[in-house]
Protein backbone atom coordinates (compact mmCIF):
# COMPACT_ATOMS: atom_id res chain seq x y z
CA UNK A 1 0.00 0.00 0.00
CA UNK A 2 2.60 2.76 0.88
CA UNK A 3 5.15 1.27 -1.17
CA UNK A 4 2.42 1.93 -4.25
CA UNK A 5 1.54 5.48 -3.22
CA UNK A 6 5.30 6.34 -3.36
CA UNK A 7 5.79 4.64 -6.22
CA UNK A 8 3.16 7.03 -7.74
CA UNK A 9 5.19 10.14 -6.06
CA UNK A 10 8.70 8.63 -7.13
CA UNK A 11 7.31 7.90 -11.10
CA UNK A 12 6.18 11.28 -10.88
CA UNK A 13 8.86 13.54 -9.93
CA UNK A 14 10.98 11.22 -12.00
CA UNK A 15 8.61 12.36 -15.22
CA UNK A 16 8.28 15.96 -14.73
CA UNK A 17 12.29 16.19 -13.78
CA UNK A 18 12.73 15.11 -17.45
CA UNK A 19 10.59 17.04 -18.70
CA UNK A 20 12.13 19.81 -17.19
CA UNK A 21 9.20 21.10 -15.14
CA UNK A 22 9.71 23.59 -12.41
CA UNK A 23 7.71 25.67 -10.03
CA UNK A 24 5.37 22.31 -9.29
CA UNK A 25 3.10 21.51 -6.37
CA UNK A 26 2.96 17.66 -6.20
CA UNK A 27 0.27 16.58 -4.14
CA UNK A 28 -1.01 13.46 -2.97
CA UNK A 29 -3.49 12.21 -0.05
CA UNK A 30 -1.77 9.55 0.91
CA UNK A 31 -0.49 11.13 4.34
CA UNK A 32 2.56 8.25 5.22
CA UNK A 33 3.93 9.16 1.50
CA UNK A 34 3.97 13.07 2.35
CA UNK A 35 5.21 13.01 5.93
CA UNK A 36 8.05 10.46 5.56
CA UNK A 37 9.44 12.47 2.31
CA UNK A 38 9.54 15.55 4.76
CA UNK A 39 11.15 13.53 7.76
CA UNK A 40 14.59 13.28 8.26
CA UNK A 41 15.16 9.68 8.67
CA UNK A 42 13.86 6.85 6.56
CA UNK A 43 12.98 2.95 7.04
CA UNK A 44 15.07 0.87 5.61
CA UNK A 45 12.95 -1.25 4.34
CA UNK A 46 11.26 -0.67 0.37
CA UNK A 47 9.45 2.27 1.55
CA UNK A 48 12.19 4.25 2.73
CA UNK A 49 14.38 3.53 -0.21
CA UNK A 50 11.64 4.62 -3.08
CA UNK A 51 11.15 8.06 -0.51
CA UNK A 52 15.31 8.76 0.08
CA UNK A 53 15.02 8.24 -3.86
CA UNK A 54 12.16 10.98 -4.16
CA UNK A 55 14.01 13.06 -2.19
CA UNK A 56 17.20 12.60 -4.13
CA UNK A 57 15.22 13.57 -7.35
CA UNK A 58 13.19 16.22 -6.10
CA UNK A 59 16.37 18.28 -4.06
CA UNK A 60 18.53 17.53 -7.87
CA UNK A 61 16.00 18.55 -10.43
CA UNK A 62 14.17 20.72 -8.74
CA UNK A 63 16.88 23.01 -7.50
CA UNK A 64 14.53 26.13 -6.76
CA UNK A 65 13.30 23.86 -3.77
CA UNK A 66 11.78 26.77 -2.42
CA UNK A 67 9.50 26.64 -5.66
CA UNK A 68 8.32 23.21 -5.50
CA UNK A 69 6.94 21.53 -2.85
CA UNK A 70 5.29 17.91 -1.83
CA UNK A 71 1.78 18.38 -0.64
CA UNK A 72 -0.89 16.20 1.33
CA UNK A 73 -4.36 17.22 -0.10
CA UNK A 74 -7.65 15.67 0.67
CA UNK A 75 -8.84 13.05 -1.48
CA UNK A 76 -11.74 14.69 -2.66
CA UNK A 77 -9.30 17.17 -3.47
CA UNK A 78 -7.31 14.36 -5.59
CA UNK A 79 -10.04 12.91 -7.89
CA UNK A 80 -8.54 13.38 -11.11
CA UNK A 81 -5.48 11.82 -10.05
CA UNK A 82 -7.73 9.25 -8.80
CA UNK A 83 -9.44 8.01 -11.71
CA UNK A 84 -6.39 7.99 -13.80
CA UNK A 85 -4.83 5.86 -11.45
CA UNK A 86 -7.62 3.16 -11.54
CA UNK A 87 -7.54 3.54 -15.43
CA UNK A 88 -3.25 2.60 -14.99
CA UNK A 89 -4.72 -0.58 -13.48
CA UNK A 90 -6.52 -1.76 -16.87
CA UNK A 91 -3.73 -0.90 -19.07
CA UNK A 92 -0.55 -3.09 -19.58
CA UNK A 93 1.95 0.14 -20.04
CA UNK A 94 2.69 3.56 -19.70
CA UNK A 95 0.48 6.12 -21.47
CA UNK A 96 0.92 9.73 -21.71
CA UNK A 97 -2.09 12.27 -22.08
CA UNK A 98 -1.60 15.27 -24.10
CA UNK A 99 -5.50 16.10 -24.56
CA UNK A 100 -7.51 15.50 -21.48
CA UNK A 101 -9.00 11.45 -21.48
CA UNK A 102 -12.32 11.34 -21.32
CA UNK A 103 -12.52 9.84 -18.11
CA UNK A 104 -11.57 12.73 -16.63
CA UNK A 105 -12.77 15.31 -18.57
CA UNK A 106 -15.94 15.97 -16.79
CA UNK A 107 -13.77 16.33 -13.45
CA UNK A 108 -11.39 19.01 -15.00
CA UNK A 109 -14.05 20.97 -16.41
CA UNK A 110 -15.64 21.10 -12.46
CA UNK A 111 -12.42 21.54 -11.23
CA UNK A 112 -11.74 24.89 -13.39
CA UNK A 113 -15.22 26.53 -12.14
CA UNK B 1 28.88 3.86 -5.76
CA UNK B 2 30.50 2.31 -2.74
CA UNK B 3 29.00 -0.80 -0.83
CA UNK B 4 30.39 -2.89 1.83
CA UNK B 5 33.91 -1.53 1.27
CA UNK B 6 34.17 -1.60 5.23
CA UNK B 7 33.88 -5.47 5.44
CA UNK B 8 36.48 -7.79 4.77
CA UNK B 9 35.42 -11.36 3.47
CA UNK B 10 35.70 -13.22 6.57
CA UNK B 11 33.27 -10.70 8.38
CA UNK B 12 28.96 -11.64 8.35
CA UNK B 13 27.74 -9.84 5.08
CA UNK B 14 25.92 -12.28 2.96
CA UNK B 15 22.22 -13.32 2.89
CA UNK B 16 20.76 -14.76 5.95
CA UNK B 17 23.25 -13.80 8.39
CA UNK B 18 26.42 -16.47 7.14
CA UNK B 19 29.79 -16.16 6.38
CA UNK B 20 32.42 -17.20 4.91
CA UNK B 21 34.64 -19.78 7.20
CA UNK B 22 37.95 -18.76 7.66
CA UNK B 23 39.94 -22.35 7.29
CA UNK B 24 39.38 -22.53 3.63
CA UNK B 25 42.08 -22.82 1.24
CA UNK B 26 44.07 -20.18 0.33
CA UNK B 27 42.25 -18.11 3.13
CA UNK B 28 45.39 -16.16 4.18
CA UNK B 29 45.37 -14.70 0.65
CA UNK B 30 42.37 -12.55 0.96
CA UNK B 31 42.21 -11.94 4.41
CA UNK B 32 42.24 -7.95 3.81
CA UNK B 33 40.75 -8.22 1.09
CA UNK B 34 36.87 -6.32 1.61
CA UNK B 35 33.95 -7.23 -0.38
CA UNK B 36 33.41 -4.35 -2.82
CA UNK B 37 36.73 -5.88 -4.49
CA UNK B 38 33.85 -9.29 -5.89
CA UNK B 39 31.88 -6.30 -7.31
CA UNK B 40 31.66 -4.19 -11.17
CA UNK B 41 31.67 -0.75 -9.12
CA UNK B 42 29.82 0.61 -12.53
CA UNK B 43 26.68 -0.85 -12.19
CA UNK B 44 27.24 -2.66 -8.29
CA UNK B 45 26.56 -6.13 -10.00
CA UNK B 46 28.79 -8.91 -8.44
CA UNK B 47 31.87 -9.89 -10.48
CA UNK B 48 30.96 -13.42 -11.55
CA UNK B 49 34.11 -14.32 -13.05
CA UNK B 50 36.03 -13.12 -9.78
CA UNK B 51 34.33 -14.65 -7.57
CA UNK B 52 33.96 -18.39 -8.93
CA UNK B 53 37.80 -17.94 -9.82
CA UNK B 54 38.52 -17.57 -5.77
CA UNK B 55 35.77 -19.54 -4.41
CA UNK B 56 34.76 -22.96 -3.93
CA UNK B 57 31.07 -23.68 -5.71
CA UNK B 58 29.01 -23.25 -2.52
CA UNK B 59 30.64 -20.41 -1.45
CA UNK B 60 29.92 -18.66 -5.18
CA UNK B 61 26.20 -19.88 -4.53
CA UNK B 62 25.89 -17.77 -1.22
CA UNK B 63 27.63 -14.44 -2.60
CA UNK B 64 25.80 -14.55 -5.72
CA UNK B 65 22.24 -14.85 -3.98
CA UNK B 66 23.25 -12.06 -1.43
CA UNK B 67 21.32 -9.16 -3.46
CA UNK B 68 23.20 -5.70 -4.09
CA UNK B 69 20.60 -2.70 -3.97
CA UNK B 70 21.45 0.04 -6.05
CA UNK B 71 19.49 2.77 -4.00
CA UNK B 72 22.11 1.55 -1.37
CA UNK B 73 24.65 4.70 -1.01
CA UNK B 74 26.26 3.74 2.01
CA UNK B 75 26.74 0.77 3.98
CA UNK B 76 25.60 0.61 8.05
CA UNK B 77 24.46 -1.91 10.20
CA UNK B 78 21.07 -2.14 10.54
CA UNK B 79 18.93 -3.10 14.02
CA UNK B 80 15.92 -5.38 12.28
CA UNK B 81 13.64 -4.72 14.55
CA UNK B 82 13.05 -0.96 14.09
CA UNK B 83 11.70 0.21 10.95
CA UNK B 84 14.47 3.08 10.50
CA UNK B 85 17.13 0.88 11.71
CA UNK B 86 18.45 2.29 14.75
CA UNK B 87 19.22 0.25 18.14
CA UNK B 88 16.93 1.03 20.88
CA UNK B 89 16.49 -0.83 24.25
CA UNK B 90 12.65 -0.57 24.01
CA UNK B 91 12.70 -2.96 20.70
CA UNK B 92 15.33 -5.13 22.03
CA UNK B 93 13.09 -5.95 25.27
CA UNK B 94 10.17 -6.15 22.92
CA UNK B 95 11.90 -9.07 20.96
CA UNK B 96 13.26 -10.69 24.23
CA UNK B 97 10.07 -10.72 25.61
CA UNK B 98 8.65 -11.93 22.52
CA UNK B 99 10.90 -14.32 21.04
CA UNK B 100 13.18 -15.45 23.78
CA UNK B 101 10.92 -16.00 26.85
CA UNK B 102 7.62 -18.74 26.34
CA UNK B 103 5.10 -16.71 27.33
CA UNK B 104 2.64 -18.75 25.12
CA UNK B 105 1.20 -20.29 28.91
CA UNK B 106 0.14 -16.67 29.88
CA UNK B 107 -1.85 -16.59 26.60
CA UNK B 108 -5.78 -17.11 26.90
CA UNK B 109 -8.04 -17.22 24.29
CA UNK B 110 -10.73 -14.24 24.05
CA UNK B 111 -11.46 -11.22 22.10
CA UNK B 112 -8.92 -9.42 23.95
CA UNK B 113 -8.70 -6.48 21.44
CA UNK B 114 -12.39 -5.69 21.08
CA UNK B 115 -11.92 -4.97 25.31
CA UNK B 116 -9.39 -2.06 24.18
CA UNK B 117 -11.26 -0.56 21.51
CA UNK B 118 -14.12 -0.18 23.16
CA UNK B 119 -15.01 3.22 23.67
CA UNK B 120 -15.34 4.42 27.13
CA UNK B 121 -12.78 5.62 29.50
CA UNK B 122 -9.33 3.79 30.06
CA UNK B 123 -10.78 3.13 33.29
CA UNK B 124 -13.80 0.63 32.30
CA UNK B 125 -11.53 -0.71 29.70
CA UNK B 126 -9.49 -1.62 32.76
CA UNK B 127 -12.24 -2.80 34.78
CA UNK B 128 -13.47 -5.26 32.29
CA UNK B 129 -9.91 -7.03 31.41
CA UNK B 130 -9.27 -7.22 35.35
CA UNK B 131 -12.98 -9.10 35.04
CA UNK B 132 -12.08 -11.37 31.94
CA UNK B 133 -8.72 -12.32 33.05
CA UNK B 134 -9.93 -13.25 36.52
CA UNK B 135 -8.44 -11.10 38.61
CA UNK B 136 -10.57 -8.55 40.09
CA UNK B 137 -10.43 -8.77 43.78
CA UNK B 138 -13.98 -9.86 44.61
CA UNK B 139 -13.85 -11.90 48.38
CA UNK B 140 -13.74 -15.47 46.60
CA UNK B 141 -10.88 -14.01 44.62
CA UNK B 142 -9.31 -12.51 48.20
CA UNK B 143 -9.60 -15.46 49.79
CA UNK B 144 -8.17 -17.93 47.29
CA UNK B 145 -4.94 -15.46 47.88
CA UNK B 146 -5.10 -15.84 51.17
CA UNK B 147 -6.79 -12.38 52.66
CA UNK B 148 -8.62 -13.30 55.54
CA UNK B 149 -12.11 -11.48 54.85
CA UNK B 150 -16.23 -12.34 55.07
CA UNK B 151 -17.69 -13.78 51.34
CA UNK B 152 -21.02 -12.47 52.06
CA UNK B 153 -22.21 -10.29 49.42
CA UNK B 154 -22.73 -6.70 50.42
CA UNK B 155 -26.06 -6.23 48.67
CA UNK B 156 -27.66 -9.51 49.35
CA UNK B 157 -27.63 -12.51 51.42
CA UNK B 158 -25.67 -14.98 49.47
CA UNK B 159 -22.28 -16.16 51.16
CA UNK B 160 -20.49 -16.37 48.16
CA UNK B 161 -19.23 -13.17 46.59
CA UNK B 162 -17.52 -13.94 42.84
CA UNK B 163 -17.10 -12.55 39.54
CA UNK B 164 -20.01 -14.44 38.21
CA UNK B 165 -22.36 -13.19 41.25
CA UNK B 166 -21.15 -9.86 41.54
CA UNK B 167 -22.11 -9.27 38.58
CA UNK B 168 -24.53 -11.56 36.79
CA UNK B 169 -26.23 -13.71 39.76
CA UNK B 170 -27.09 -10.98 42.28
CA UNK B 171 -30.60 -10.34 42.42
CA UNK B 172 -29.57 -6.22 43.02
CA UNK B 173 -27.70 -6.61 40.03
CA UNK B 174 -30.38 -8.31 38.12
CA UNK B 175 -32.82 -5.48 38.92
CA UNK B 176 -29.72 -3.20 37.30
CA UNK B 177 -29.46 -5.48 34.05
CA UNK B 178 -33.64 -5.10 33.74
CA UNK B 179 -33.35 -1.03 33.76
CA UNK B 180 -30.88 -0.56 31.68
CA UNK B 181 -32.88 -3.11 29.54
CA UNK B 182 -29.34 -5.35 28.77
CA UNK B 183 -31.17 -8.35 30.71
CA UNK B 184 -32.52 -9.92 27.91
CA UNK B 185 -28.83 -10.30 26.27
CA UNK B 186 -27.13 -11.45 29.13
CA UNK B 187 -29.50 -14.13 29.90
CA UNK B 188 -29.12 -15.17 26.40
CA UNK B 189 -25.17 -15.65 26.87
CA UNK B 190 -25.58 -17.32 30.46
CA UNK B 191 -27.59 -20.01 28.52
CA UNK B 192 -24.57 -20.81 26.76
CA UNK B 193 -21.74 -21.04 29.37
CA UNK B 194 -21.62 -21.03 32.98
CA UNK B 195 -18.43 -19.04 33.51
CA UNK B 196 -18.52 -15.58 33.82
CA UNK B 197 -15.39 -14.66 31.92
CA UNK B 198 -17.03 -16.93 28.95
CA UNK B 199 -20.05 -14.71 29.01
CA UNK B 200 -18.23 -11.55 29.63
CA UNK B 201 -16.39 -12.38 26.29
CA UNK B 202 -19.56 -13.84 24.19
CA UNK B 203 -20.97 -10.06 25.10
CA UNK B 204 -17.99 -8.19 24.13
CA UNK B 205 -18.90 -9.05 20.03
CA UNK B 206 -21.63 -6.55 20.63
CA UNK B 207 -19.75 -5.01 24.34
CA UNK B 208 -20.78 -1.39 23.77
CA UNK B 209 -20.38 1.39 26.29
CA UNK B 210 -23.63 1.23 27.62
CA UNK B 211 -22.70 -2.82 29.42
CA UNK B 212 -19.67 -2.07 29.87
CA UNK B 213 -19.75 1.05 32.07
CA UNK B 214 -22.50 -0.15 33.68
CA UNK B 215 -20.15 -3.27 34.65
CA UNK B 216 -17.72 -0.31 35.83
CA UNK B 217 -21.23 1.07 37.91
CA UNK B 218 -21.87 -2.15 39.22
CA UNK B 219 -18.16 -2.51 40.70
CA UNK B 220 -18.33 1.00 42.00
CA UNK B 221 -21.39 0.47 43.63
CA UNK B 222 -19.75 -2.65 45.54
CA UNK B 223 -16.77 -1.00 46.29
CA UNK B 224 -18.91 2.01 48.02
CA UNK B 225 -20.72 -0.36 49.95
CA UNK B 226 -17.54 -1.97 51.29
CA UNK B 227 -15.83 0.58 51.81
CA UNK B 228 -17.48 3.83 52.52
CA UNK B 229 -20.48 1.82 53.79
CA UNK B 230 -22.78 3.70 51.22
CA UNK B 231 -25.81 2.44 50.24
CA UNK B 232 -27.15 2.91 46.33
CA UNK B 233 -30.66 1.97 45.12
CA UNK B 234 -30.57 0.60 41.81
CA UNK B 235 -31.23 3.27 39.92
CA UNK B 236 -28.27 5.51 40.92
CA UNK B 237 -26.35 2.26 39.49
CA UNK B 238 -27.85 2.64 36.16
CA UNK B 239 -27.49 6.52 36.27
CA UNK B 240 -24.31 6.99 37.09
CA UNK B 241 -23.39 4.64 34.12
CA UNK B 242 -25.30 6.49 31.56
CA UNK B 243 -23.70 9.75 33.06
CA UNK B 244 -20.19 8.31 32.72
CA UNK B 245 -20.83 7.59 28.65
CA UNK B 246 -22.52 10.95 28.37
CA UNK B 247 -20.07 12.79 30.11
CA UNK B 248 -16.83 11.45 28.00
CA UNK B 249 -19.05 11.66 24.69
CA UNK B 250 -18.99 15.00 25.58
CA UNK B 251 -15.18 15.19 26.69
CA UNK B 252 -14.75 13.44 23.28
CA UNK B 253 -15.93 16.21 20.63
CA UNK B 254 -13.49 17.08 18.42
CA UNK B 255 -12.44 20.46 18.46
CA UNK B 256 -11.52 22.74 15.50
CA UNK B 257 -7.82 23.40 16.64
CA UNK B 258 -7.49 27.68 16.43
CA UNK B 259 -3.84 27.84 15.20
CA UNK B 260 -3.86 31.94 16.03
CA UNK B 261 -4.48 33.34 18.98
CA UNK B 262 -7.85 34.97 19.44
CA UNK B 263 -6.93 38.18 21.30
CA UNK B 264 -4.05 39.31 18.54
CA UNK B 265 -6.82 39.69 15.94
CA UNK B 266 -9.04 42.30 15.00
CA UNK B 267 -12.45 41.55 15.07
CA UNK B 268 -13.24 41.58 11.71
CA UNK B 269 -10.06 39.10 10.82
CA UNK B 270 -11.59 36.53 13.51
CA UNK B 271 -14.78 36.83 11.71
CA UNK B 272 -13.09 36.20 8.27
CA UNK B 273 -11.05 33.34 10.09
CA UNK B 274 -14.47 31.89 11.34
CA UNK B 275 -15.89 32.05 7.87
CA UNK B 276 -12.98 30.38 6.73
CA UNK B 277 -13.21 27.43 9.08
CA UNK B 278 -17.21 27.31 8.12
CA UNK B 279 -16.21 26.95 4.70
CA UNK B 280 -13.86 24.29 5.46
CA UNK B 281 -11.07 26.13 3.79
CA UNK B 282 -9.12 25.84 6.55
CA UNK B 283 -5.83 23.68 7.32
CA UNK B 284 -6.21 21.82 4.19
CA UNK B 285 -8.81 22.35 1.75
CA UNK B 286 -11.50 19.52 0.71
CA UNK B 287 -12.04 20.63 -3.22
CA UNK B 288 -8.98 21.22 -5.67
CA UNK B 289 -7.78 24.37 -5.60
CA UNK B 290 -6.39 26.91 -7.87
CA UNK B 291 -3.17 28.04 -7.60
CA UNK B 292 -0.56 31.44 -8.21
CA UNK B 293 0.18 32.48 -11.91
CA UNK B 294 2.77 30.05 -13.73
CA UNK B 295 2.83 27.46 -11.18
CA UNK B 296 2.05 23.69 -12.21
CA UNK B 297 -0.36 21.32 -10.00
CA UNK B 298 0.69 17.57 -9.87
CA UNK B 299 -1.88 15.73 -8.62
CA UNK B 300 -1.12 11.97 -7.48
CA UNK B 301 -2.61 8.86 -6.49
CA UNK B 302 -2.10 5.23 -6.59
CA UNK B 303 -4.51 2.36 -6.71
CA UNK B 304 -4.29 -1.19 -5.79
CA UNK B 305 -6.22 -4.24 -7.88
CA UNK B 306 -6.55 -7.26 -5.43
CA UNK B 307 -7.84 -9.39 -8.51
CA UNK B 308 -5.69 -7.73 -11.16
CA UNK B 309 -2.86 -8.04 -8.89
CA UNK B 310 -1.85 -4.51 -10.03
CA UNK B 311 -0.88 -1.24 -8.79
CA UNK B 312 -1.73 1.86 -11.03
CA UNK B 313 -0.69 5.34 -10.62
CA UNK B 314 -2.10 8.46 -12.07
CA UNK B 315 -0.27 11.30 -12.64
CA UNK B 316 -1.79 14.70 -13.74
CA UNK B 317 -0.35 18.25 -14.45
CA UNK B 318 -2.71 21.53 -14.49
CA UNK B 319 -1.45 25.12 -14.88
CA UNK B 320 -2.28 27.71 -12.24
CA UNK B 321 -6.08 28.04 -14.02
CA UNK B 322 -6.33 24.50 -13.79
CA UNK B 323 -6.43 24.03 -17.66
CA UNK B 324 -5.25 20.40 -18.26
CA UNK B 325 -1.37 19.92 -19.47
CA UNK B 326 -0.11 16.88 -19.38
CA UNK B 327 -1.08 12.91 -17.78
CA UNK B 328 0.35 10.11 -17.34
CA UNK B 329 -0.65 6.35 -16.24
CA UNK B 330 1.68 4.02 -15.19
CA UNK B 331 1.23 0.40 -13.64
CA UNK B 332 3.20 -1.82 -11.55
CA UNK B 333 4.36 -4.34 -12.17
Amino acid sequence: MDVGESLGLHSALQWLSDMQFDNVDFETDYRLTCDAFHANQDDTYEFGCIISSCRFLFSSFFTNSTNSRVEFVRRQANGVAHVLAEEATLLASPVVYFHIPDCIESLIINEML
Amino acid sequence: MVALQVLTLFKIWMVNGECIDGGITGAHFVQNVTVNSLMNLYDKSWNEEVVRQVFSVDIVDKILHTPLIAQVQEDRLIWKVERHGWYSVSSAYMLCVDELVDSSHLWRPGYWSGIWKLKVPPKVKNLVWRMCWGCLPTRVRLLDKGVQCPTNCVSCPSHHEDLAHVFFNCPFVVKVWQMTGLWGAIQHALSYTTSATDTIFLLSIEFNQQLSSTFWSIWKHRNLRVWDDVMEVSATVVERAKNLVVDWKFANVPTVADPIPQQRLQPSAREGILAAIGTSTFVTSSSWQHHLLGRYKCNIDATFSSHLNRTGVGICIRDSEGTFVLAKVVSYP
